[in-house]
Parts: structure tokens; C-alpha cells; sequence
């Protein structure tokens, strides 16, 4: 049983780990800054505290706030206008999506709900609060999905790059 | 005009995680908030400070489920981590050629729009490179939605 101090005591120690992921400006940084912060002190100790779970409920809210208000009245225009490209684009990714799930279960030892939650592409603060909604291997869940980010957000500028500069020399 | 999308989250999360929905509080709060905010101007209304204690709360929750187990399966990982990247590296090819080819759409536009990274990142490099943010934004927005759906849908089936 975590005592109301020792809680507060973690609480201030993960918002600290929080700004430190913050500040070296990781993709997922406060999560990442705030994992690696403590889970070496919650492994170390014999606290098993989690989030009081009023404070877990508003940090899911918070982050489907953070969601729903990209659905602006500009995006819903955007949506109307490129709706028929988009629905195919996300249909095609839906049935290559679901060919990924199979793989992974079939050749990774990989349990089939965290396979479910590691191969579609959401965002990391989103795909990692699922997979701990639903209890499926969130550490798993959130390790795949980081890497997934760090690789795009790494190389996607330097394709962007490649194009723009073809796209120069074309001209 | 940040109380009415905070309020529109707090209601949906609420009804969503009352009646028991799998993942209630997140789509539930995706729901209403998303309901306000498209009668609305674009705005970011939700304060960083607020931000970052949910990102970190969400570290906090992720530690607690960290056990020594866990991390001697990481090294088990390549092989899944391999699949992933080269399954969605052809995904993102070949939608950015669909988007191209048949919608016409601006190659870095297409590209952002299908690259399967963060919502926040993509936007930010669509501002940067000046490609179109708004459909940039709605095609992460649509696959997200699906994702934040069909996910939680599927969890009790598989399991």
C-alpha cells in the first residue's frame, strides 16, 4: 500500500521526467522522460504505485481532447474536399494494416492483442494509452511504437529533402 | 473557447467510460471534444502544462507495468520491429503514389500525409516545408480515428 506522500512524492517525480523528456525534445519526450525516470525507481523499490485512477482517467481524456480538437472547422473543410483520396488511402492502409497483424502473429512471438496494437500507425501518446486501456503488453506496445516514430520523424525530412532538391534540379 | 472543447472531452469520457467501452475515456473524450471543436476556428487550446502532466502520468503507468520480464523480451523485438518498418515503409510508398498519381495532390503533401509518424511532427513539417497542413492534418486525423475505433473494437474478438 503506497501511503498519500510517497504518491505525491512519485507524482512530482514523474512530472520532473515528463519536463526533462520534454526538454530534450524526443518525439513522445514527456512519456519517454517520464517512463525512464521511473521505472528504475518503482524496479529499485518495493513501491508498486500506479497513477491514482481519477489521474489516469483525465490523462486519457486529456489526450482525446488533444485529438479531437485537430477536427476543427479547417480540417472538416480539408476533410470534405480531399474525402474520396483520404477514405481510399486509409482503406489501402486498413488491409495492409491487417496483413501486418497476421504476420507478426504468425512469425513473432508477439501475443496476438499486442500485435493488434503494435502494427497500426497512430501516434505514440494515443497507441500507448490504448494498450494500457485495454491491459495488452503496454511496455511492448510503447517500445515498438517509439522506434516507429524515431525512424520516421528521422527520415521523412531527409526524403522530403531528396524530393525537393530533385524537384530543383528538374526545374 | 478552451472550457467548451475541455467540456465536450470531460462528458464524452465520462458517458463512454460509464457505460464500460473498451478504451471509453480516450474515445469518449475524442468524441466530444471533436464535436465542439468543429464549429469552431483552429486553436490550440489545450495548455502545455496540462500536456505534459498527461504525458507524464502516462510514463508513470507505463513504469508500473515494467517488470524484469518484460525487459529481457525486448531483444526479441528485432524481428517484429523489421516487419513493421518495411510493411509500412511500402504502405506509405505506395499511398503517397495514389494520392499523386489519382487525387493530384502535391508529392510532399502525399507524403507527409502518409508517412506513419506523429500527428504533431508531420503537421510541423508540413508548416516547414509548405506543403498543405490542412490535408495533411485530415489524413492523420481519418487514420487515427479508425485506428482509436477499430482497435478497442477488435481487442475482445481477439482475445
Amino acid at each position: 500500500m503506497t501511503g498519500a506522500l510517497e504518491l505525491l512524492a512519485l507524482a512530482a517525480l514523474a512530472l520532473a521526467g515528463g519536463w526533462l523528456g520534454w526538454r530534450l525534445h524526443l518525439p513522445g519526450g514527456p512519456i519517454l522522460g517520464s517512463l525512464l525516470v521511473m521505472a528504475p525507481v518503482l524496479l529499485a523499490t518495493d513501491l508498486s504505485a500506479e497513477p491514482p485512477a481519477p489521474l489516469q482517467l483525465a490523462a486519457f481524456m486529456i489526450i482525446g481532447w488533444l485529438v479531437g480538437e485537430g477536427f476543427d472547422r479547417d480540417t472538416r473543410g480539408s476533410l470534405i474536399r480531399g474525402l474520396v483520396p483520404i477514405t481510399i488511402a486509409v482503406a489501402a492502409l486498413t488491409i495492409i494494416v491487417a496483413g501486418l497483424v497476421w504476420l507478426l502473429q504468425a512469425l513473432t512471438p508477439l501475443e496476438p492483442i499486442a500485435a493488434l496494437l503494435v502494427a497500426p500507425p497512430g501516434g505514440l501518446s494515443q497507441m500507448v494509452a490504448l494498450s494500457l486501456s485495454v491491459d495488452a503488453d503496454p511496455v511492448v506496445v510503447a517500445t515498438l511504437q517509439f522506434a516507429r516514430v524515431l525512424v520516421v520523424v528521422v527520415t521523412v525530412p531527409l526524403v522530403l529533402r531528396a524530393l525537393n532538391g530533385h524537384g530543383a534540379q528538374g526545374r | 473557447m478552451w472550457w467548451q472543447r475541455l467540456g465536450g472531452a470531460a462528458v464524452g469520457a465520462t458517458i463512454l467510460h460509464t457505460l464500460g467501452v473498451p478504451a471509453g475515456a480516450l474515445l469518449g473524450a475524442v468524441a466530444g471534444s471533436a464535436s465542439v471543436a468543429a464549429t469552431q476556428p483552429r486553436a490550440d487550446t489545450v495548455p502545455r502544462w496540462v500536456r505534459l502532466a498527461a504525458f507524464a502520468t502516462l510514463g508513470w503507468l507505463l513504469a508500473s507495468r515494467v517488470e524484469p520480464e518484460t525487459l529481457a523480451l525486448l531483444p526479441d523485438l528485432a524481428l517484429p520491429f523489421l516487419l513493421i518498418l518495411v510493411t509500412l515503409a511500402v504502405s506509405t510508398a505506395a499511398s503517397t503514389v495514389l494520392l499523386v498519381r489519382v487525387a493530384g495532390w502535391r508529392t510532399g503533401t502525399a507524403l507527409l500525409g502518409s508517412a506513419p509518424g506523429g500527428l504533431a511532427e508531420m503537421i510541423a513539417l508540413s508548416a516547414v516545408s509548405g506543403d498543405e497542413r490542412e490535408l495533411v492534418a485530415a489524413l492523420h486525423l481519418v487514420r487515427l480515428l479508425v485506428i482509436l475505433v477499430a482497435v478497442p473494437a477488435l481487442v475482445p474478438v481477439i482475445a
